[in-house]
């Protein structure tokens, strides 16, 4: 902010729309806040439609010259009453996140049809071709909410039914019905944890994630730029770097940091 | 009464519990609220109790158990369940209530304490406006707080039953469907977008305005050679002017937000019922269209009978079963031994009156629970309305005992009306359920009426 202070304001030269989808009760509307104000509130209400939260972003370009530009948060309710009316807001995306409970394991793997839903009613900007990206178009991000009353690995949410069937499956009397959505949907093996509540999230991945938005639907960068060189081109700016253990979540490359979890 | 008998007793209450649970979580629980874990073990607790207590009725006409086993378990489960009403949810109820408001844990147990013993006082209280069983024979009987249970909960079942009663050929008959435009619903879609778009252009515009005061205030604070008189003009010239910029946006921000928000219930309105027109008009609808004709007459029966009987003071002690066979018997010259089968018979009837009424208010509960879970209601109060509707389960079903009685061939009522003790007046919890559902289904016909005329008004009348 300090650096462009001195300099005249240029106006925001465009936006990108970037749709959060998810089961109802999972924490969108709270993390769309979060993402945009820096905290959240304490009850947020439930969403009817679609409230959208603009947020403003400084672009560094490779000619590391600085432009504005806006993000869009297209925060849709999951509410299933809803579903054919929510068609509506699926237009022009140019990214998606897919947010999911990290204490209801349901919600992940409902993550499957809600990509169905917005791969098949949705209208994408630059869509991407479709080799081997899985069944959405463009650009996506999964992030596991409510870290803070997740349960521990081995543990149990507070639903008696979950935790009998959890622990009958754990004395292998039945067969573990994992049902996580298949890696042809969601390729790229790794995803956020957040805590929207507390605040926790990986700032810097969503800024990535919206600066490589940005730079697909304005500077005509493709995935297969990203797939070459992938090293060089991204700020990589997070303190705790592991630079041996590097992954892809759909095309843009990080290093680990402590906050990723498998898929 | 051997232990094989109380096993058996154990083993089908905890099945009984166990399925309340489960259809807790499964069907009532549809969007990821938080759970607490005592909350779902009182809501199978209730379930299975009350469900027993249906199941034992069952016993009484195929005698599955020993008698001692049975009048044994109708004690204990009767103990049981008005405990759980009178004393134990109540107090749960009013703790979680204060707990969520954030009180600390002494707090809330002291304050559900105190609500604890007005609600104890209300409930004697209300005894007197009702016939009840005399107070000689002791203040906390079964008797005295099952007169009392019963009365709420029978109004709860008339409410049910008159709503229902409208309700059913309201939603069947094609007559009240209303034909939809597609025109319509894409004009609406038309305007959300456009209410959206506008948010979002006033809140770019709101970004950059509380930016570029940012960017001023700064620019203000290295600024030294202008003198005094004319920073202190320009910071409250310009500060005023964009405070009350960035204001006027948010209100209009706010304003659009709400627009849309009705926008988008307007058009989920809409497509219900376009969707309902077109179910109308396959022959799954037409079906529907006749049987809600049947309902409807059926409807105003009941409405006359229950109105005969509270005019005339007519109760009736012949169950319906027994009457029933009886006319088909006379109709077809068919000499029969009744006496054998009649149990049999009444066992059928009974059992279907009991599955249909279940069936009806778990129907009610799960409806009742996503309405009121998804109107805007924050994610912490579901544990309070699973309680709620705990306590109200219970008084239904602990008076469907009560009436159901009537239902039964005079040799198997004697068990209820020692079971519970002390001389409750059945007759009267009859009259009550006949007022409560003929105001009932009045005030139904009357709250359809006004929609429909207000729907037809908008329909011809279309937003623009």
């Amino acid at each position: 902010m300090y650096r462009r202070a001195k300099e005249e304001a240029l106006p925001p030269t465009g936006q990108v729309r970037v749709l959060i989808v998810g089961d109802a009760g999972v924490g969108k509307s709270s993390l769309a806040q979060l993402i945009v104000d820096g905290s959240c509130g304490k009850d947020v209400a439930r969403t009817i439609g679609c409230t959208v939260h603009v947020k403003h972003i400084q672009h560094t370009t490779l000619a590391n010259s600085f432009q504005d530009f806006f993000v869009e948060l297209w925060d849709v309710s999951g509410n299933e009453w809803y579903k054919d009316c929510r068609s509506l807001f699926y237009s022009q995306i140019n990214g998606i996140i897919f947010v999911h409970d990290l204490s209801q394991r349901k919600t992940k793997s409902s993550l499957q049809k809600w990509a169905r839903e917005v791969a098949s009613l949705g209208h994408f900007s630059a869509p991407l071709p479709s080799s081997g990206m899985g069944l959405v178009p463009v650009p996506f991000l999964v992030i596991g909410n409510k870290a803070d009353i997740a349960p521990k690995a081995g543990g149990s949410s507070g639903n008696l039914v979950d935790a009998a069937r959890h622990w009958v499956e754990k004395q292998g009397l039945l067969s573990p019905t994992d049902e996580l959505p298949t890696s042809e949907t969601f390729p790229g093996t790794q995803g956020l944890r957040a805590a929207a509540k507390d605040g926790e999230l990986d700032m810097e991945a969503i800024d990535d994630f919206f600066s490589m938005l940005i730079r697909r639907r304005y500077f005509g960068e493709g995935i297969s730029t990203y797939f070459s060189s992938t090293q060089s081109n991204i700020p990589v700016n997070s303190t705790n770097q592991m630079p041996s253990s590097s992954f892809m979540y759909n095309g843009l490359a990080r290093s680990n940091s402590s906050s990723r979890y498998r898929l | 009464m051997n232990a094989g008998e109380g096993l058996a007793m154990a083993a089908s209450l905890a099945l009984l519990g166990w399925s309340g649970i489960w259809f807790l979580n499964r069907k009532l629980y549809r969007e990821y609220e938080e759970r607490r874990a005592l909350v779902q073990i009182l809501f199978g607790a209730v379930f299975a109790l009350s469900c027993n207590l249906l199941q034992l009725v069952l016993f009484e006409i195929v005698p599955l158990l020993s008698p001692q086993a049975r009048w044994l378990n109708w004690k204990l489960d009767l103990y049981c369940i008005v405990a759980l009403l009178v004393f134990v949810l109540p107090y749960y109820h009013c703790y979680l209530v204060f707990r969520n408001k954030g009180s600390r844990r002494e707090r809330a147990a002291i304050a559900a304490l105190c609500f604890l013993l007005g609600f104890l006082y209300a409930f004697w209280r209300m005894g007197v406006h009702f016939p009840m069983p005399s107070p000689d024979k002791g203040f906390f009987t079964v008797a005295q707080m099952v007169s009392r249970v019963g009365v709420i909960g029978v109004s709860v079942m008339a409410v049910l039953a008159g709503f229902g009663a409208v309700d059913l050929p309201y939603s069947y008959l094609s007559l009240f469907i209303r034909d939809i435009q597609d025109s319509d619903i894409a004009s609406l879609e038309r305007q959300l977008m456009q209410a959206l778009e506008m948010g979002i252009a006033k809140k770019k515009k709101r970004i950059l305005l509380a930016q570029s005061e940012m960017r001023r205030s700064l620019l203000k604070g290295e600024a030294k050679s202008t003198s005094f008189f004319s920073r202190v003009v320009r910071t409250v010239v310009r500060s005023v002017s964009e405070d009350e910029q960035i204001h006027n946006l948010e209100v209009e921000i706010n304003g659009l937000e709400e627009l849309s928000r009705q926008l988008f219930l307007d058009i989920f309105e809409l497509r219900k019922a376009k969707q309902a027109a077109i179910y109308s008009r396959t022959w799954r609808g037409h079906v529907k269209n006749i049987w809600g004709y049947a309902l409807s007459l059926y409807c105003v029966y009941k409405m006359l009978r229950s109105l005969q009987s509270i005019v005339l003071r007519d109760t009736g002690s012949v169950d319906p079963a027994t009457n029933a066979i009886a006319i088909f018997l006379r109709i077809f010259h068919i000499n029969f031994n009744v006496a054998l089968w009649s149990q049999y018979v009444s066992l059928a009837f009974v059992g279907m009156m009991i599955a249909m009424s279940l069936r009806g208010f778990l129907q009610s509960l799960m409806k009742f629970f996503s309405i009121a879970s998804s109107g805007g209601a924050r994610n912490s109060s579901s544990n309070v309305l699973v309680l709620f509707l705990s306590e109200i389960m219970g008084m239904y079903f602990v008076s469907s005992i009560l009436l159901i009685r009537k239902s039964l061939a005079s040799e198997y009522r004697s068990i209820i009306t020692d079971a519970l003790g002390g001389d409750i007046q059945f007759n009267f919890y009859h009259r009550w359920f006949d007022a409560i559902f003929v105001v009932s289904a009045l005030l139904s016909i009357l709250l359809f009426a006004v929609q429909y005329t207000s729907k037809q008004a908008d329909d011809k009348h279309p937003v623009d």
